[in-house]
């Protein structure tokens, strides 16, 4: 028997934990769709700022322009074009895995249209950030490193691998991580084309147990434990690889 | 070019490096150059600052790299810092490992722009001391420096430049004790003003 308008903050929270398998299978989902979309963004965007700041002109121009694009128009828009507005045919099909856990059946999808179009809209998304991030460390490998690198002859690209590219990745780790704590949060969009992530998997059990303030509570905490934890293992690596002077 | 010329040309034992179809990485790799403000790669150790030009450019082997790394930074007397980060050193001590980076490329020739005037006058006499060990040595140095008593002990041909323009050329002896333009001439009146005499 469910008492409506009882609100005992302890029933609430058991009632909604025990909706547990729900919760993992919606954190699993986001963690999924984050990891991906922060390392293709990683690579796209070191991409981008290569060619923005060493690209001849046209290059760096389109990279310019592909990063103020993406800057300025919101993600949410990016990605409702993705998905509705390109009308990729790409079908209704879907990889997944399921397995159990104690007395509970979760099911894990690699893969469907949803959760392909999400990664790469928030890849796209990531990227452009990523790019600028990145190409703000590479300029502050001052020009006189370069130069030296030149006097040794050095090309262009052994110059950028052995004396740009070090200094600039231990460099970008403290606003990198700025990134990296956005974008759990940001992957919660992708629930608005129907991707079964934590935010939606918390509506799901909102509707059911009509206890909302608790369940968005709950998610909130979940983030911020995550997030929380990914900040604190990049300071430590970025400690760990600290070179006196960098 | 590091620093592209207006005209003219530049001629390396003979051969002319400013025209066309010249592979200008090869021939960096026979003009060594040992800059100002040091400019050693921070992320790197002393000797690994040394054997980056020789593993990467030269393509030499990784142990053969570093033993002539070594043989270089001990030509600087800097060997016993080779694990230390650029961040760790001195100026004199990062300008000496700059003076060992070009050193090792064996060049034909090295490029010294003004090594010692970043630095503070306790250290200035370390590098001095190397820059006229290796020209004891042989090496051809080209050096733009405002030191003059060096100039005078060490140099083999002086040249006087303004506003890109050489204005004389010659011995040390011949610029400092009789010169002929009227601009060297006020230069070292200058000189013997600021340091009584210009035999420094």
């Amino acid at each position: 028997m469910i008492f409506q308008g009882q609100n005992n903050p302890i029933e609430e929270f058991f009632t909604v934990l025990g909706y547990w398998d729900r919760i993992f299978s919606g954190f699993l989902a986001t963690m999924w769709l984050y990891g991906w979309a922060l390392m293709i963004g990683f690579f796209l965007g070191l991409f981008l700022a290569l060619l923005r700041q060493y690209g001849g002109r046209i290059f760096s121009r389109f990279a310019a322009g592909y990063i103020e694009f993406i800057r300025g128009t919101p993600l949410i828009a990016q990605l409702f074009f993705i998905f509705y507005g390109l009308n990729i045919p790409i079908g209704q099909w879907y990889i997944l895995t399921e397995f159990r856990i104690i007395d509970k059946e979760i099911t894990f999808i690699f893969l469907n249209h949803r959760v392909l179009f999400g990664i790469i809209a928030l890849s796209l998304n990531s990227a452009a950030y990523q790019a600028e991030y990145l190409r703000g460390s590479m300029m502050s490998v001052g020009t006189g490193q370069i130069l030296a690198a030149q006097s040794l002859g050095m090309s262009r690209l052994a110059c950028i691998r052995h004396v740009v590219l070090p200094q600039t990745l231990r460099r970008v780790i403290p606003s990198w991580s700025n990134e990296a704590a956005y974008l759990p949060k940001y992957t919660v969009v992708v629930s608005l084309v129907g991707a079964t992530e934590l935010f939606a998997q918390a509506k799901s059990i909102v509707s059911v147990t009509a206890i909302s303030l608790t369940t968005y509570i709950l998610v909130a905490i979940i983030f911020l434990v995550t997030i929380a934890i990914i900040s604190k293992g990049l300071d430590i690596v970025h400690k760990r690889t600290g070179i006196p002077g960098l | 070019m590091l620093n592209p010329p207006d005209k003219g040309e530049i001629f390396l034992r003979g051969e002319n490096i400013t025209a066309s179809g010249v592979n200008l990485n090869t021939m960096r790799t026979r003009i060594g150059m040992v800059f100002q403000h040091f400019n050693l790669f921070t992320h790197l150790k002393a000797i690994d600052n040394v054997s980056i030009g020789l593993r990467r450019v030269r393509k030499i082997a990784k142990e053969e790299a570093r033993i002539r790394a070594l043989k270089a930074l001990d030509r600087v007397r800097m060997v016993e810092w080779a694990e230390h980060y650029p961040a760790q050193l001195s100026g004199g001590q990062q300008q000496r490992v700059g003076i060992a980076r070009a050193l090792a490329m064996e060049p034909d020739v090295i490029l010294f722009d003004e090594p010692t005037s970043a630095l503070d006058p306790e250290l200035i006499g370390e590098v001095l001391q190397v820059m006229l060990d290796i020209a004891k040595s042989g090496t051809t140095m080209v050096v733009v420096t405002h030191e003059m008593g060096f100039a005078k002990a060490v140099a083999s041909e002086m040249i006087f430049l303004d506003e890109g323009v050489v204005i004389e050329r010659g011995t040390p002896q011949h610029f400092f004790i009789s010169p002929k333009s009227e601009r060297v001439k006020k230069f070292l009146k200058q000189l013997k003003v600021l340091y009584g005499t210009h035999e420094v």
